[in-house]
């Protein structure tokens, strides 16, 4: 191992991504885990799993968003019905993910909440954490926003309930619900693929879309990033 | 995995590995994993660096050809070392991820090909199913010279501009450059050739059929020895999709193997892309070896813009 290979880590909270997309709306776990590689200790129970996830409403685009209630950073309790009347978008978040990072640093979440407001100045925008990693979560989260002068409620889901009623899968995986509480899209960010530079911001489009009474498109995309590091 | 340090890099990797302390896997030792990577041998002074996407993966160049010739293409590989326990990613990550971007220059008068992708593995934990490598992959890249080498130099330098995703229970991002000096007379070094991985072959070639009927995908290894197991692994499709990141393999009776795949198509996703089903097919023994893999790619065409679930006959 050469030295230089341990040197830099400013630059890899920058680094560009290079993602792709694809279409998928519904998961459901694997059953069959046999494969060519030693993947023994990674096997999961897909039948508890999958009933653990029916047990509670699932967000699905077209339908009604569920309500939920979480702390804020400051401890505030903020419900989804606070918003009812507004149009909302909710960023699933990790701090410690490099891609969260990416998508901060590179000002394409400031960019996207200066626009928002440009196109429907009462959208609510806030950020979920549903990483399990409580301990750091609350002042990570808070100096997160602060840092990069991201001036939203950020939620803490440490149970990672609502990541799961929602369906979240990465961070960032972003939501958005319409002024009568409809979920009309669910995916990435933008269109950021193969590390090219984003043409699209689809939480951006989509707002406009609302705005302008017209059917979101795409109202699904795969969200890329890191995966939601859920309380197991 | 009986060499494993546990020196001064399991401080740091304790550091990464507070940030998920919950999803941590015990199977999985990721401080094991940090620690071989950041351990170097005689242990200098200076404490180890904490883990960076550049310490978990070593890049270069590598030659999958013996020789470049005049107007003939040539099997560049890009080769990743990932610090045990640690993956990258196939073209399709699913659920989380990212494949990594790989772009390359050639002299004037060579053409890059796109990033072709050897077999992946499956990566599945809860709520995340991924597919990529570990340990090492090799991407392929085909270069074609020019179809005459006069006025080339004795020697031309293929450069690669690389970043990348690399993740265990956390994510780090890499990003490096490397290069390799071809020689434009005679063969390339022997320290600059490798092995390649398995990569696509003709779906013919394996026995292996894909077509559509209606909104279903079939898939079709009639040759398959019993025992064995077909899987469809689905590539980067937007506005189709397959039920589930990757559905389940079918195992060989004495008739081969078939999958019959639901899929969900909403035009309105495609992202200006054409829509089509399609993704890698594998085949594996019963001994978990690999019996090969090919893709498959069925254009749907026609589906209106508000779509029905398809009617079961």
């Amino acid at each position: 191992m050469k030295k230089s290979f341990a040197l830099v880590l400013a630059s890899t909270l920058t680094a560009a991504v290079a993602f792709s997309t694809f279409a998928d709306d519904k998961k459901a776990p694997a059953t069959d885990t046999k494969q060519t590689g030693d993947h023994a200790g990674h096997k999961h129970d897909a039948k508890a799993e999958g009933e653990k996830k029916t047990a509670v409403t699932k967000a699905e685009v077209g339908k009604a968003a569920p309500n939920f209630t979480l702390k804020t950073t400051e401890g505030k309790e903020w419900s989804l019905s606070d918003a009812k009347g507004k149009t909302i978008v909710l960023e699933w978040c990790n701090p410690d993910c490099p891609a969260c990072q990416g998508v901060s640093s590179d000002g394409t979440v400031a960019k996207m909440l200066t626009d928002l407001k440009a196109i429907d100045s009462n959208v609510v925008v806030v950020f979920i954490n549903s990483s399990a990693a409580s301990p750091s979560s609350l002042e990570k989260t808070g100096a997160y926003l602060k840092d990069h002068k991201i001036e939203v409620p950020a939620l803490l889901d440490t149970e990672g309930s609502v990541g799961m009623m929602y369906g979240a899968r990465t961070t960032p995986h972003c939501y958005v619900i319409d002024d009568k509480g409809v979920l009309r899209y669910t995916g990435a960010i933008n269109d950021a693929k193969g590390g090219k530079k984003a043409e699209m911001n689809y939480v951006v489009n989509a707002v406009k879309q609302i705005k302008a009474g017209e059917t979101v498109s795409p109202d699904t995309t795969t969200p890329y990033g890191c995966s939601v590091k859920y309380k197991k | 995995m009986t060499h494993l340090s546990t020196t001064t890099p399991a401080i740091l990797f304790a550091a990464l590995a507070s940030l998920s302390p919950a999803v941590a896997d015990a199977g999985r030792e990721p401080s094991a994993a940090a620690g071989q990577l950041s351990a170097s041998p005689a242990s200098q002074s200076p404490p180890a660096a904490p883990a960076t996407g550049e310490s978990l993966v070593k890049s270069d160049l590598v030659a999958f050809d013996k020789a470049l010739e005049p107007g003939k293409p040539f099997a560049l590989g890009v080769r990743f070392r990932i610090a045990p326990r640690w993956h990258l990613y196939w073209k399709n990550p699913g659920d989380s991820g990212g494949p990594p971007g790989i772009v390359l220059t050639a002299p004037k008068g060579f053409t890059v090909g796109s990033v072709e992708y050897p077999r992946p593995l499956l990566i599945e934990h809860p709520n995340d199913v991924t597919i990529g490598y570990e340990t090492e992959v090799i991407y392929r890249v085909m270069i074609t010279p020019p179809a005459s080498f006069d006025g080339l130099p004795a020697t031309v330098t293929i450069g690669a501009k690389l970043d990348w995703m690399v993740c265990s229970n956390v994510c780090l991002m890499g990003r490096r450059t490397n290069s390799i000096d071809l020689p434009t007379r005679g063969p390339v070094a022997a320290d600059q050739l490798a092995s390649p991985g398995e990569f696509p072959k003709p779906a013919a070639d394996l026995g292996i059929e894909a077509s559509l009927d209606g909104m279903t995908l079939k898939v079709r290894a009639s040759k398959l020895v019993k025992g064995a197991s077909l899987r469809f692994i689905p590539d980067s499709t937007p506005g189709v999709s397959y039920g589930a990141t990757v559905p389940p393999a079918a195992t060989a009776g004495d008739a081969g193997a078939s999958l019959s795949i639901a899929l969900t198509v909403k035009p309105q996703n495609a992202l200006g892309e054409r829509l089509r089903a399609a993704g890698l097919v594998i085949l594996t023994a019963a001994d978990g070896s690999s019996l090969g893999s090919a893709e498959v790619d069925c254009g749907i065409e026609a589906v209106s813009a508000t779509p029905k679930p398809a009617t079961k006959p």
